[in-house]
Protein backbone atom coordinates (compact mmCIF):
# COMPACT_ATOMS: atom_id res chain seq x y z
CA UNK A 1 0.00 0.00 0.00
CA UNK A 2 1.01 3.29 -1.34
CA UNK A 3 2.05 6.06 1.69
CA UNK A 4 -0.60 8.25 -0.88
CA UNK A 5 -3.21 5.32 -0.18
CA UNK A 6 -2.93 5.27 3.59
CA UNK A 7 -2.89 9.12 3.47
CA UNK A 8 -6.45 8.64 1.42
CA UNK A 9 -7.85 5.94 4.17
CA UNK A 10 -6.70 8.17 7.36
CA UNK A 11 -8.37 11.51 5.93
CA UNK A 12 -11.56 9.75 5.18
CA UNK A 13 -11.34 8.08 8.18
CA UNK A 14 -10.60 11.23 10.13
CA UNK A 15 -13.65 12.71 7.94
CA UNK A 16 -16.18 10.08 9.00
CA UNK A 17 -15.40 10.55 12.86
CA UNK A 18 -14.75 14.87 13.18
CA UNK A 19 -14.26 13.87 16.85
CA UNK A 20 -11.21 11.54 16.42
CA UNK A 21 -8.67 14.05 15.66
CA UNK A 22 -10.13 16.09 19.36
CA UNK A 23 -8.96 12.94 20.82
CA UNK A 24 -5.98 12.61 19.73
CA UNK A 25 -5.22 16.32 19.62
CA UNK A 26 -5.62 16.40 23.31
CA UNK A 27 -3.75 12.67 24.41
CA UNK A 28 -0.51 13.60 22.36
CA UNK A 29 -0.68 17.46 24.29
CA UNK A 30 -1.00 16.12 27.61
CA UNK A 31 1.64 14.08 27.24
CA UNK A 32 3.82 16.75 25.29
CA UNK A 33 3.08 19.14 28.24
CA UNK A 34 4.23 16.39 30.82
CA UNK A 35 7.01 15.21 29.42
CA UNK A 36 8.30 19.21 28.70
CA UNK A 37 7.33 20.07 32.61
CA UNK A 38 9.38 17.22 33.69
CA UNK A 39 12.47 18.28 31.78
CA UNK A 40 12.29 21.60 32.32
CA UNK A 41 12.28 21.38 36.38
CA UNK A 42 14.52 18.52 36.03
CA UNK A 43 16.93 20.14 37.89
CA UNK A 44 15.50 21.21 40.67
CA UNK A 45 14.04 17.64 41.40
CA UNK A 46 15.21 15.24 43.94
CA UNK A 47 14.56 12.25 41.77
CA UNK A 48 15.36 11.47 37.95
CA UNK A 49 13.45 12.86 35.68
CA UNK A 50 12.87 9.64 33.78
CA UNK A 51 11.38 7.84 36.83
CA UNK A 52 8.85 10.36 36.92
CA UNK A 53 7.65 10.37 33.62
CA UNK A 54 7.48 6.49 33.12
CA UNK A 55 5.91 6.47 36.54
CA UNK A 56 2.92 9.01 35.50
CA UNK A 57 2.30 8.44 32.11
CA UNK A 58 2.33 4.32 32.20
CA UNK A 59 -1.67 4.50 32.52
CA UNK A 60 -1.38 6.60 28.81
CA UNK A 61 0.71 3.53 27.58
CA UNK A 62 -2.18 1.25 28.99
CA UNK A 63 -4.94 3.55 27.65
CA UNK A 64 -3.37 3.68 24.15
CA UNK A 65 -3.23 -0.16 24.88
CA UNK A 66 -6.51 -0.65 25.31
CA UNK A 67 -8.06 1.35 22.23
CA UNK A 68 -5.54 -0.68 20.14
CA UNK A 69 -6.85 -3.95 21.04
CA UNK A 70 -10.21 -2.78 20.97
CA UNK A 71 -9.77 -1.85 17.60
CA UNK A 72 -8.02 -4.87 16.56
CA UNK A 73 -10.35 -7.22 18.01
CA UNK A 74 -12.55 -9.01 15.13
CA UNK A 75 -15.99 -7.78 16.79
CA UNK A 76 -18.89 -6.00 14.90
CA UNK A 77 -18.78 -1.87 15.48
CA UNK A 78 -15.66 -2.21 17.33
CA UNK A 79 -14.33 1.31 15.72
CA UNK A 80 -17.48 2.49 17.06
CA UNK A 81 -17.05 1.17 20.92
CA UNK A 82 -13.42 2.22 20.50
CA UNK A 83 -14.40 6.19 19.70
CA UNK A 84 -16.90 6.81 21.73
CA UNK A 85 -16.53 4.35 24.71
CA UNK A 86 -12.99 3.57 25.03
CA UNK A 87 -11.27 6.78 24.14
CA UNK A 88 -13.56 8.58 27.13
CA UNK A 89 -12.20 6.41 29.54
CA UNK A 90 -8.34 6.62 28.49
CA UNK A 91 -9.18 10.28 28.64
CA UNK A 92 -9.97 10.08 32.37
CA UNK A 93 -6.80 8.14 33.04
CA UNK A 94 -4.62 11.00 31.55
CA UNK A 95 -6.61 13.61 33.88
CA UNK A 96 -5.87 11.53 36.61
CA UNK A 97 -2.27 11.90 35.23
CA UNK A 98 -1.39 14.55 34.10
CA UNK A 99 -2.82 16.00 37.28
CA UNK A 100 -0.39 13.67 39.46
CA UNK A 101 2.53 14.95 37.68
CA UNK A 102 1.68 18.25 38.19
CA UNK A 103 1.25 17.47 41.60
CA UNK A 104 4.16 16.07 42.26
CA UNK A 105 6.18 18.70 40.47
CA UNK A 106 4.59 21.24 42.72
CA UNK A 107 5.47 19.30 45.90
CA UNK A 108 9.09 18.39 45.11
CA UNK A 109 10.58 21.31 43.38
CA UNK A 110 14.01 22.18 45.23
CA UNK A 111 13.26 19.22 47.97
CA UNK A 112 15.82 16.88 48.97
CA UNK A 113 13.59 13.64 49.38
CA UNK A 114 10.67 13.02 46.82
CA UNK A 115 7.37 13.54 48.54
CA UNK A 116 4.42 11.77 46.54
CA UNK A 117 1.78 13.59 46.44
CA UNK A 118 -0.84 11.23 47.39
CA UNK A 119 0.35 12.47 51.54
CA UNK A 120 -0.84 16.14 51.03
CA UNK A 121 -4.34 17.40 50.45
CA UNK A 122 -3.15 19.63 47.76
CA UNK A 123 -2.11 16.28 45.70
CA UNK A 124 -5.47 14.64 46.51
CA UNK A 125 -7.17 17.28 45.35
CA UNK A 126 -5.47 17.89 42.13
CA UNK A 127 -5.50 14.17 41.22
CA UNK A 128 -9.41 14.02 41.84
CA UNK A 129 -9.91 17.82 39.97
CA UNK A 130 -7.65 15.57 37.04
CA UNK A 131 -10.21 12.78 36.83
CA UNK A 132 -13.09 14.63 36.80
CA UNK A 133 -12.12 17.15 34.48
CA UNK A 134 -10.90 13.87 32.07
CA UNK A 135 -13.85 12.39 32.97
CA UNK A 136 -16.25 15.20 31.98
CA UNK A 137 -14.21 15.58 28.93
CA UNK A 138 -13.60 12.38 27.48
CA UNK A 139 -17.74 11.98 28.37
CA UNK A 140 -18.45 14.89 26.47
CA UNK A 141 -16.23 13.83 23.06
CA UNK A 142 -17.66 10.62 23.13
CA UNK A 143 -21.46 11.75 23.57
CA UNK A 144 -20.67 14.12 20.58
CA UNK A 145 -18.97 11.43 18.46
CA UNK A 146 -22.41 8.70 19.04
CA UNK A 147 -24.65 11.90 18.29
CA UNK A 148 -23.43 13.12 15.04
CA UNK A 149 -22.56 9.55 13.60
CA UNK A 150 -26.68 9.00 14.51
CA UNK A 151 -28.02 11.75 13.17
CA UNK A 152 -25.63 11.17 10.18
CA UNK A 153 -27.40 7.85 9.80
CA UNK A 154 -31.23 9.40 9.96
CA UNK A 155 -30.96 12.62 8.52
CA UNK A 156 -34.99 13.48 8.35
CA UNK A 157 -36.50 16.80 8.87
CA UNK A 158 -39.14 14.55 10.86
CA UNK A 159 -37.76 13.88 14.06
CA UNK A 160 -39.62 11.77 17.46
CA UNK A 161 -37.62 11.29 20.64
CA UNK A 162 -38.94 9.24 23.65
CA UNK A 163 -37.63 9.37 27.01
CA UNK A 164 -37.39 6.78 30.33
CA UNK A 165 -35.69 6.66 33.36
CA UNK A 166 -34.29 3.49 34.92
CA UNK A 167 -32.78 3.89 38.33
CA UNK A 168 -30.99 0.56 40.41
CA UNK A 169 -32.43 -2.10 42.92
CA UNK A 170 -31.08 -4.21 45.83
CA UNK A 171 -30.21 -6.78 42.98
CA UNK A 172 -27.93 -4.57 40.97
CA UNK A 173 -26.26 -3.18 44.13
CA UNK A 174 -25.50 -6.44 45.17
CA UNK A 175 -23.96 -7.57 41.80
CA UNK A 176 -22.11 -4.53 41.04
CA UNK A 177 -20.70 -4.53 44.87
CA UNK A 178 -19.35 -8.02 44.76
CA UNK A 179 -17.63 -6.76 41.22
CA UNK A 180 -16.62 -3.68 42.17
CA UNK A 181 -14.98 -5.17 45.20
CA UNK A 182 -12.96 -7.53 43.56
CA UNK A 183 -11.63 -4.96 40.85
CA UNK A 184 -10.30 -2.34 43.19
CA UNK A 185 -8.56 -5.29 45.49
CA UNK A 186 -6.99 -6.39 42.07
CA UNK A 187 -5.90 -2.62 41.35
CA UNK A 188 -4.56 -1.91 45.12
CA UNK A 189 -2.31 -4.73 45.01
CA UNK A 190 -0.88 -4.32 41.60
CA UNK A 191 -0.68 -0.48 42.64
CA UNK A 192 1.26 -1.88 46.06
CA UNK A 193 3.45 -4.18 43.67
CA UNK A 194 4.33 -1.89 41.05
CA UNK A 195 5.00 1.40 43.74
CA UNK A 196 8.50 3.08 43.17
CA UNK A 197 10.79 2.29 46.25
CA UNK A 198 12.07 5.84 46.10
CA UNK A 199 8.74 7.16 46.95
CA UNK A 200 8.16 7.64 50.56
CA UNK A 201 4.90 6.28 52.78
CA UNK A 202 2.27 4.01 51.40
CA UNK A 203 -0.81 5.36 49.05
CA UNK A 204 -2.84 2.34 50.53
CA UNK A 205 -4.57 4.21 53.13
CA UNK A 206 -5.81 7.01 49.95
CA UNK A 207 -6.05 4.12 47.77
CA UNK A 208 -8.21 2.44 49.76
CA UNK A 209 -10.04 5.55 50.63
CA UNK A 210 -10.83 6.31 47.08
CA UNK A 211 -12.01 2.93 46.34
CA UNK A 212 -14.22 3.13 48.81
CA UNK A 213 -16.04 6.37 47.45
CA UNK A 214 -15.84 4.61 43.97
CA UNK A 215 -18.30 2.07 45.21
CA UNK A 216 -19.87 3.89 47.42
CA UNK A 217 -21.18 6.04 44.68
CA UNK A 218 -21.33 3.80 42.17
CA UNK A 219 -23.65 1.54 44.43
CA UNK A 220 -25.84 4.54 45.81
CA UNK A 221 -26.03 6.86 42.56
CA UNK A 222 -26.14 5.34 39.38
CA UNK A 223 -29.10 5.48 36.66
CA UNK A 224 -29.56 4.96 33.09
CA UNK A 225 -31.33 7.48 31.09
CA UNK A 226 -33.22 5.79 27.33
CA UNK A 227 -34.56 7.53 24.49
CA UNK A 228 -35.67 6.11 21.77
CA UNK A 229 -35.57 8.37 18.46
CA UNK A 230 -36.44 8.09 14.85
CA UNK A 231 -32.24 7.92 14.62
CA UNK A 232 -31.53 5.42 17.26
CA UNK A 233 -31.69 3.67 20.72
CA UNK A 234 -29.31 5.03 23.48
CA UNK A 235 -29.08 4.05 26.87
CA UNK A 236 -26.73 6.27 29.08
CA UNK A 237 -25.43 5.74 32.04
CA UNK A 238 -24.66 8.77 34.86
CA UNK A 239 -21.39 7.36 36.40
CA UNK A 240 -18.96 4.62 35.10
CA UNK A 241 -18.02 7.03 32.30
CA UNK A 242 -20.66 5.59 30.50
CA UNK A 243 -19.46 1.92 30.61
CA UNK A 244 -22.82 0.16 30.82
CA UNK A 245 -24.20 1.96 28.01
CA UNK A 246 -24.80 1.53 24.55
CA UNK A 247 -26.52 3.26 21.31
CA UNK A 248 -28.14 0.90 18.43
CA UNK A 249 -28.92 2.65 15.03
CA UNK A 250 -32.21 2.32 14.07
CA UNK A 251 -32.06 0.40 10.97
CA UNK A 252 -29.69 -2.27 12.86
CA UNK A 253 -32.94 -3.37 14.78
CA UNK A 254 -34.12 -6.28 13.40
CA UNK A 255 -36.42 -7.32 16.44
CA UNK A 256 -37.73 -5.84 19.79
CA UNK A 257 -39.48 -7.25 22.66
CA UNK A 258 -39.91 -7.12 26.38
CA UNK A 259 -38.46 -9.25 28.52
CA UNK A 260 -37.61 -10.27 32.33
CA UNK A 261 -33.91 -9.52 33.29
CA UNK A 262 -32.13 -10.14 36.65
CA UNK A 263 -28.33 -8.67 37.15
CA UNK A 264 -25.83 -10.81 37.80
CA UNK A 265 -22.29 -10.39 39.15
CA UNK A 266 -18.66 -10.37 37.33
CA UNK A 267 -20.55 -10.18 33.87
CA UNK A 268 -18.91 -7.93 31.67
CA UNK A 269 -21.42 -7.09 29.15
CA UNK A 270 -21.56 -3.63 27.59
CA UNK A 271 -25.12 -4.61 25.68
CA UNK A 272 -26.70 -5.51 28.87
CA UNK A 273 -27.60 -2.37 31.21
CA UNK A 274 -29.91 -4.53 33.33
CA UNK A 275 -30.17 -1.75 36.83
CA UNK A 276 -32.97 -4.34 38.22
CA UNK A 277 -35.12 -7.41 38.59
CA UNK A 278 -37.86 -7.12 36.49
CA UNK A 279 -39.16 -6.39 32.79
CA UNK A 280 -36.33 -5.18 30.32
CA UNK A 281 -36.30 -3.84 26.91
CA UNK A 282 -34.38 -6.37 24.41
CA UNK A 283 -32.96 -5.34 21.49
CA UNK A 284 -31.74 -7.99 18.60
CA UNK A 285 -29.99 -6.32 15.60
CA UNK A 286 -29.12 -8.18 11.96
CA UNK A 287 -25.70 -8.52 12.58
CA UNK A 288 -26.80 -11.03 15.43
CA UNK A 289 -25.96 -8.21 18.50
CA UNK A 290 -28.33 -8.78 21.55
CA UNK A 291 -28.82 -5.53 23.45
CA UNK A 292 -31.02 -5.06 26.97
CA UNK A 293 -32.39 -2.38 29.24
CA UNK A 294 -33.93 -2.59 31.95
CA UNK A 295 -37.39 -0.01 32.30
CA UNK A 296 -40.75 -0.37 34.00
CA UNK A 297 -42.22 0.80 30.22
CA UNK A 298 -40.48 -1.71 28.20
CA UNK A 299 -43.77 -2.67 26.68
CA UNK A 300 -45.12 0.81 25.51
CA UNK A 301 -40.85 1.29 24.15
CA UNK A 302 -41.72 -1.74 22.27
CA UNK A 303 -44.65 -0.29 20.18
CA UNK A 304 -42.79 2.98 20.27
CA UNK A 305 -39.70 1.17 18.34
CA UNK A 306 -42.28 -0.13 16.39
CA UNK A 307 -43.76 3.11 15.55
CA UNK A 308 -40.89 4.53 14.76
CA UNK A 309 -39.27 1.48 12.55
CA UNK A 310 -42.02 0.13 10.51
CA UNK A 311 -41.08 -3.75 10.07
CA UNK A 312 -39.50 -4.28 13.20
CA UNK A 313 -41.57 -6.84 15.39
CA UNK A 314 -41.99 -8.03 18.74
CA UNK A 315 -40.62 -11.85 18.91
CA UNK A 316 -42.67 -14.03 20.95
CA UNK A 317 -41.90 -14.12 24.28
CA UNK A 318 -39.64 -18.28 24.70
CA UNK A 319 -40.68 -20.00 28.16
CA UNK A 320 -37.33 -20.09 30.30
CA UNK A 321 -35.83 -16.72 29.00
CA UNK A 322 -34.67 -14.03 31.42
CA UNK B 1 -44.11 10.25 26.40
CA UNK B 2 -42.98 10.80 22.28
CA UNK B 3 -42.30 13.98 20.96
CA UNK B 4 -42.46 14.56 17.49
CA UNK B 5 -41.48 17.32 15.28
CA UNK B 6 -41.14 18.67 11.86
CA UNK B 7 -38.56 20.68 10.53
CA UNK B 8 -39.66 21.48 7.33
CA UNK B 9 -43.31 22.92 9.05
CA UNK B 10 -44.02 26.43 9.26
CA UNK B 11 -45.06 26.06 12.53
CA UNK B 12 -42.25 27.35 14.75
CA UNK B 13 -39.87 24.34 16.60
CA UNK B 14 -40.65 25.29 20.10
CA UNK B 15 -44.37 25.43 18.81
CA UNK B 16 -44.11 21.93 17.88
CA UNK B 17 -42.26 20.55 21.26
CA UNK B 18 -45.21 22.94 23.34
CA UNK B 19 -48.07 21.12 21.32
CA UNK B 20 -46.45 17.60 22.12
CA UNK B 21 -46.60 18.18 26.06
CA UNK B 22 -49.79 19.62 25.71
CA UNK B 23 -51.32 16.71 23.79
CA UNK B 24 -49.61 14.45 26.61
CA UNK B 25 -51.14 16.17 29.38
CA UNK B 26 -54.50 16.71 27.49
CA UNK B 27 -54.80 12.74 26.73
CA UNK B 28 -53.57 11.60 30.40
CA UNK B 29 -50.11 10.20 29.35
CA UNK B 30 -48.00 12.65 31.15
CA UNK B 31 -50.05 12.63 34.72
CA UNK B 32 -49.40 15.46 37.10
CA UNK B 33 -46.24 15.60 38.94
CA UNK B 34 -44.42 13.53 35.62
CA UNK B 35 -41.14 15.29 34.87
CA UNK B 36 -40.39 15.91 31.35
CA UNK B 37 -36.61 15.03 29.93
CA UNK B 38 -33.98 17.89 30.50
CA UNK B 39 -33.83 20.43 27.81
CA UNK B 40 -30.35 20.09 26.99
CA UNK B 41 -31.14 15.86 26.40
CA UNK B 42 -34.46 16.40 24.32
CA UNK B 43 -32.49 19.18 22.58
CA UNK B 44 -29.85 16.66 21.39
CA UNK B 45 -31.72 13.97 20.98
CA UNK B 46 -33.93 16.19 18.58
CA UNK B 47 -30.91 17.59 16.91
CA UNK B 48 -32.27 21.19 17.90
CA UNK B 49 -30.91 24.03 19.77
CA UNK B 50 -30.89 23.96 23.52
CA UNK B 51 -32.53 27.41 23.94
CA UNK B 52 -35.29 26.27 21.73
CA UNK B 53 -36.65 23.73 24.10
CA UNK B 54 -36.25 26.14 27.18
CA UNK B 55 -38.47 28.61 25.15
CA UNK B 56 -40.96 25.64 24.90
CA UNK B 57 -40.83 24.59 28.57
CA UNK B 58 -41.46 28.74 29.61
CA UNK B 59 -43.99 29.10 27.65
CA UNK B 60 -45.91 26.03 29.30
CA UNK B 61 -44.86 26.97 32.27
CA UNK B 62 -46.15 30.70 31.45
CA UNK B 63 -49.68 28.37 30.54
CA UNK B 64 -49.85 27.28 33.91
CA UNK B 65 -49.22 23.81 32.95
CA UNK B 66 -45.24 23.31 33.60
CA UNK B 67 -43.21 23.87 36.57
CA UNK B 68 -39.54 24.85 36.47
CA UNK B 69 -37.43 24.16 39.15
CA UNK B 70 -33.83 25.12 39.56
CA UNK B 71 -32.12 21.11 40.09
CA UNK B 72 -35.73 19.47 39.70
CA UNK B 73 -36.27 20.21 35.70
CA UNK B 74 -39.40 20.57 34.19
CA UNK B 75 -42.40 18.95 35.85
CA UNK B 76 -46.51 18.35 35.18
CA UNK B 77 -48.01 21.16 37.37
CA UNK B 78 -50.71 19.73 39.42
CA UNK B 79 -54.24 18.13 38.23
CA UNK B 80 -56.26 21.47 38.53
CA UNK B 81 -55.00 22.88 35.27
CA UNK B 82 -56.07 20.25 33.40
CA UNK B 83 -58.89 21.10 31.60
CA UNK B 84 -57.32 24.44 30.27
CA UNK B 85 -54.65 22.27 29.07
CA UNK B 86 -56.85 19.75 27.21
CA UNK B 87 -58.65 23.43 25.63
CA UNK B 88 -55.22 25.11 25.00
CA UNK B 89 -53.98 21.82 23.08
CA UNK B 90 -57.32 21.52 21.00
CA UNK B 91 -56.74 25.08 20.34
CA UNK B 92 -53.13 24.95 19.03
CA UNK B 93 -54.28 21.98 16.87
CA UNK B 94 -57.28 23.73 15.14
CA UNK B 95 -55.01 26.78 14.67
CA UNK B 96 -52.27 24.92 13.44
CA UNK B 97 -55.33 22.70 10.80
CA UNK B 98 -55.92 26.54 9.68
CA UNK B 99 -52.51 27.27 8.98
CA UNK B 100 -52.19 24.24 6.73
CA UNK B 101 -55.31 24.98 5.01
CA UNK B 102 -54.21 28.30 4.72
CA UNK B 103 -56.90 29.79 6.34
CA UNK B 104 -56.13 33.05 8.77
CA UNK B 105 -57.05 33.99 12.33
CA UNK B 106 -60.19 36.23 11.74
CA UNK B 107 -61.62 33.83 8.61
CA UNK B 108 -61.56 31.13 11.26
CA UNK B 109 -63.15 32.72 13.79
CA UNK B 110 -65.76 34.39 11.44
CA UNK B 111 -66.32 30.35 10.70
CA UNK B 112 -66.39 29.62 14.80
CA UNK B 113 -68.91 32.21 14.76
CA UNK B 114 -71.10 30.54 12.28
CA UNK B 115 -71.00 27.30 13.26
CA UNK B 116 -72.51 29.21 16.71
Amino acid sequence: MSIWTSARRARTALAANPVLPVFIAIYVSIVALSVAAVRTTESRLPVEAGNLTSYWLESEVIAIAMYLAWVALPRPHRMRYALETVLPIGLCLYGVDAAGLTATLWLNLNAKTLQMPFGSLTGIGLILGGSFAGWFLGRYLGGLAAASRLRREAASSLRSAWFSETSPDGSWRRATGITTGLMMFALILLAQATSPAYAPGSPLPIQLLAAGVWAFTIVVGDHATISITDAAIKVRTRLLSNNMGWSVSLSEIESARAITARPEPLRFDRSKCVLRTGPALEIRTVTGGRYSVSMDDAAEAVSVVRALRPGVWPQTRQAGDT
Amino acid sequence: MLFEIDTLSPAPIYGQIAACVRRGIASGVLKPGSKLPPSRDLARELDVNMHTVQRAYCQLRDEGLLELRQGRGAIVASGRVAPSARLNSLIHDLLHEADAQGLTTTELARLMEAMR
